[in-house]
């Protein structure tokens, strides 16, 4: 069900508003003056319509990202990362006391 | 319409691969700038030191090629900006390694040029890394992975 509200109804009736889009799964325009500015749909709605409008290349990008392998290593990337530039600064550090 | 920048650090796409527990936020991260709903930029050295972790830590090579390869379409597709760090930022980063003490320890400079990247285009840094976080969160336009959402 789709229903059209002023701000200031909406405003004073923003938790009622919420919960018949949440469970009833209605859609709430909020108009100023009857002009239509923004509208309450059910999340799920709004990720079918995203989903829906996403290009072939974006969801093939979405799909090998979530497909990408995985590899378990016990190190932590953060501390292997640390490390590499750790020692790319003491080489630099050193460099400057040889001079 | 594309409405945050964000500079990634490499270990957040690390994250990923090497599946560790922030994984889900860090492909959320690449999720949202796949639709288009946040910027993401990096220094061309995010390339050198994911491909300098591979070599040391992945065996099967085709693994290897298909990572990068990813990264490419990531480039190429538009999701991914990789720029080459300009005067500006690497002053900002000398700047920012030059800052600390000797007991907390000082910053390196490879963090920095990540960090001064998101000061100098209004972008916001994101690591994993506590350490640097707390050494130089003063400078702001930082947040660590676990805040990806929350504080943002």
């Amino acid at each position: 069900m789709e229903r059209i509200v002023d701000v200031t109804s909406a405003r004073r009736q923003f938790g009622t508003i919420l919960d018949q889009v949440f469970h009833k799964g209605s859609v709430f325009t909020i108009a100023r003056k009857g002009k239509a500015l923004a509208k309450i749909v059910p999340l799920e709605n709004a990720r079918i319509e995203e989903s829906e409008s996403m290009s072939l290349q974006q969801k093939e990008l979405l799909r090998e990202l979530n497909s990408l392998p995985n590899i378990g290593i016990d190190k932590d990337p953060v501390d292997i990362l640390r490390f590499i530039r750790k020692q790319k600064r003491i080489k630099s550090v050193v460099k400057q006391h040889e001079k | 319409m594309r409405n945050r920048r964000i500079v990634l650090d490499a270990n957040v796409f690390l994250e990923i691969i090497f599946n560790r527990p922030l994984q889900n936020k860090a492909k959320k991260i690449f999720e949202d700038a796949i639709l288009e709903r946040i910027q993401i930029i990096v220094p061309g050295l995010f390339l050198d030191e994911i491909t300098e972790v591979f070599c040391g830590n992945i065996e099967n090579i085709t693994d290897v090629e298909f990572y990068l390869n990813y990264i490419e379409k990531l480039a190429n597709s538009g999701v991914l900006t990789i720029v080459v760090p300009n005067c500006t930022v690497r002053m900002k980063a000398i700047e920012l390694a030059r800052t600390g003490n000797k007991k907390s320890g000082y910053p390196e400079l490879t963090d920095c040029l990540y960090h001064a990247l998101a000061i100098i285009n209004e972008a916001v840094f994101i690591t994993n890394d506590k350490r640097h976080i707390a050494k130089i969160s003063h400078f702001g336009h930082i947040a660590g992975l676990t805040d990806y959402e929350t504080n943002l």
